[in-house]
């Protein structure tokens, strides 16, 4: 086990490497860089050659590639930006972790009660009006993009109910200042973006457990006259879950990419918004910082799932 | 439910005297009604598409210039002097100068109900009601209510959104479309080279595509079309230089350049997936003693992969291709909506929803921001119903199993 915690940690390696190379070298590909665009009015080449090498672009690629790889390594430095305030990327994502943080664990928290119950009734009382209604349901929730969800959640919010969220005021409240602003600010975005997952699990929940319940152990439990509640939630559900679970691991990618949409529209400064603007300043030291973020996220995320594989069916060995 | 106890059972029903075609799709029809309103909702858009200079009644770029199929249709409102086109690339904020030039008329500034326009040597200014006196012509309905005039309402600059957004469908399409074909094309080409060539060409490959997929998508389509969308870009400047692709307006689109440029950006995210799911059905059409017979017989490589593997993965190429279009659009809305892809004024639904009009929602106006978000829903539910319906006819068995859901990224 531990071996197997390894093995795959190690991977991760690699493919840290590749994915910030690839950002880096997307950004190197154009010839206007951060220093043209920092470099606007009254601009000669002197001055732009100057920024440059402040800015210390005008070193051959590797070499910039190398530093920033070393930093890491050495002292654990993620490099700073590009922009004139030139802030360290670790600083900033002390700032911003705490909000993707909480957005994305308030998410996945919806999205699994939204996502599971729903599907359960609909597997076990399948052809009834609530088993249509959950599935309509989904097939909507999976179609309306979060982005005009949000936004029109905002524009009745304010015109019905005279309520901005309070992060347009104010910036963000930690969950201990204040509980009620903090969930305030968070309940909706959380929402919009827990709909199309919760969707994407409910209709896998129910074909999953459609196909457990087909199984000649569970006539043998049913047989043995134990109750509904019994081989539904211990005989069935547990080997249900598996295939729902590789489902929630490979969507922490679309969860990131939905923060980066959310956050934007509910003006919450987070990591999704910070990778935003970096991109449109081609930061791309920061762009690539937050990549490698991204991959570890996402790499750990379904180390965990895997884990959890041998808890839900004890008969998975890993190797 | 019923239809699906009873499919096994059709089959040998089926078999005996044939029944109509007309009769069987009419049978599936009924069977499958959400399918039905997907295809019809795709069959509207689709024509909104491809016919919109007959569907709009009015231009989308310009306020109150009406469309030549509309001209004819209700009494032209002054054509002559009303015409006016919004000078390139020029989307106006609040109380921004800009050019809106045609031969006789300069709209200065417009701001909020107030138009300033000079014509000639003289300068008039106007609210939005007395307009049509400044411009001898009728007058711009700024910010105007869904009436029946403008059954979707007008947005800020009095530019009808029901227009807007039918014109919207078409670049929709026209994106999702080219960004298909390219991903579909490139991604299959990959995925035959590397599940049938193998050792370092797949390893190549194949790592290449794990760098891609590692990133969340919406990050990769950003960085990619930030890099190629790029006025100086090497991908920008070949396509203009080398190929017959129009840079001006073309099929009613302005700034076509640029329109595909994005597509390729999206098809590039599209390709690494579709080259990972082609590989694997490649490396097992490849364990066929057909192939092995062809290579017996002295066929070249090039001719095993183009004669022998490739129809054989075919379909799931096709199928694939139907599964990512709604898909690639729902990511060149989202990108135009973080202010990367299309830009204003081209009526684009994901360009539509940001900037000045997000800012309007918040303050209560809903229509111009509504009705793109709308058209978008219902397209990729549309799409999502359709393949559902797809999916219950090719088996049974997986009822709403996997598809739609998990291949989502947005």
């Amino acid at each position: 086990m531990r071996n197997y915690i390894l093995r795959r940690l190690l991977i991760l390696i690699p493919i840290m490497l590749g994915v910030s190379f690839l950002t880096f070298a997307m950004f190197r590909m154009i010839p206007g860089d951060a220093a043209v665009l920092r470099c606007q009015l009254g601009c000669t080449p002197e001055i732009l050659e100057d920024l440059r090498h402040e800015m210390r672009l005008d070193r051959p690629w590797y070499q910039q590639y190398g530093d920033w790889v070393w930093a890491i390594v050495r002292h654990g430095d993620l490099g700073h930006s590009l922009t004139e305030s030139r802030l360290p990327v670790t600083t900033e994502l002390d700032r911003r972790l705490p909000i993707t943080g909480e957005l994305l664990v308030m998410t996945l928290f919806l999205a699994l009660l939204l996502g599971i119950p729903p599907g359960v009734i609909s597997a076990i009382r399948p052809g009834t009006p609530l088993d249509w209604l959950s599935r309509v349901g989904s097939v909507l929730w999976l179609s309306i993009p979060a982005f005009w969800l949000g936004i029109l959640v905002i524009a009745f919010g304010v015109s019905w109910f005279d309520w901005t969220p309070p992060q347009f005021g104010r910036g963000y409240v930690p969950f201990l200042d204040d509980p009620w602003v903090n969930l305030q600010q968070f309940f909706f975005p959380s929402l919009v973006l827990a709909l199309a997952i919760g969707a994407a699990i409910m209709r896998l929940t129910r074909s999953s457990l459609l196909e457990v319940l087909g199984n000649d152990y569970i006539r043998t439990a049913w047989s043995k006259g134990l109750r509904e509640r019994t081989v539904v939630m211990r005989h069935a559900l547990k080997n249900a879950l598996i295939p729902v679970l590789t489902i929630v691991g490979l969507q922490v990618g679309a969860l990131i990419g939905g923060a980066v949409i959310i956050e934007s529209v509910f003006n919450l400064n987070g990591i999704g918004k910070y990778v935003l603007e970096a991109i449109l300043r081609r930061d791309f030291f920061v762009v690539q910082s937050l990549v490698l973020l991204f991959a570890v996220a996402f790499v750990t995320a379904n180390l965990v799932v895997d884990i959890l594989y041998g808890w839900l069916d004890p008969r998975i060995r890993y190797s | 439910m019923a239809q699906e106890v009873a499919a096994p059972l059709s089959i040998e029903e089926a078999a005996p005297p044939h029944i109509p075609a007309s009769r069987r799709a009419l049978r599936m029809a009924r069977r499958h009604p959400l399918g039905v309103f997907g295809l019809l909702v795709i069959a509207v858009l689709v024509s909104a598409g491809f016919f919109a200079e007959l569907m709009a009644p009015y231009d989308p770029l310009s306020p109150n210039r009406i469309t030549k199929a509309f001209a004819e249709l209700s009494a032209p409102v002054d054509a002559e002097t009303t015409t006016f086109t919004v000078k390139d690339g020029a989307d106006l904020g609040y109380g921004q100068t800009v050019g809106i030039e045609s031969e006789e008329i300069i709209v200065l500034n417009i701001a909020g109900n107030t138009i300033t326009v000079q014509r000639g040597a003289e300068q008039t200014e106007a609210t939005s009601h007395d307009a049509g006196a400044a411009l001898g012509s009728s007058t711009v309905d700024t910010l105007s209510r869904p009436s029946a005039k403008h059954p979707f309402g007008t947005d800020r600059l009095g530019r009808d959104v029901l227009s807007r957004t039918i014109f919207g469908a078409r670049i929709s399409l026209m994106i999702g479309m080219v960004a298909i074909l390219f991903g579909v094309t490139v991604g299959s080409f990959l995925g035959v080279l590397s599940g049938y060539i193998g050792r370092l060409v797949d390893s190549v490959i194949q790592r290449s595509v794990d760098a891609f997929l590692a990133f969340p998508q919406i990050v990769l389509l950003l960085a990619i079309i930030t890099v190629i969308g790029d006025e100086d870009s090497a991908v920008r400047i070949f396509l203009a230089d080398n190929t017959p692709i129009p840079q001006g307006e073309f099929l009613g689109v302005p700034d076509f350049l640029n329109i595909f440029v994005i597509s390729i950006g999206i098809g590039l995210a599209v390709a690494a997936g579709v080259a990972r799911v082609v590989r694997g059905a490649v490396l097992s059409v490849k364990e066929n003693v057909y192939i092995e017979a062809a290579r017996a017989m002295g066929a070249s490589d090039a001719r095993i992969m183009l004669r022998h593997i490739f129809p054989n993965v075919a379909a799931l190429i096709v199928i694939l291709a139907s599964i990512t279009l709604p898909l690639a659009i729902l990511a060149e809305a989202a990108i135009s909506f973080l202010g990367v892809g299309v830009q204003p004024p081209v009526p684009s639904w994901g360009a539509d929803m940001t900037g000045p009009n997000r800012e309007l929602a918040l303050s209560g106006t809903w229509w111009p921001v509504f009705f793109p978000g709308l058209a978008l829903s219902l397209v990729v539910l549309g799409f999502n119903m359709l393949g559902d319906a797809f999916r219950d006819i090719s088996d049974p068995r997986l009822r709403g199993a996997l598809g739609a859901g998990s291949g989502r990224n947005l």
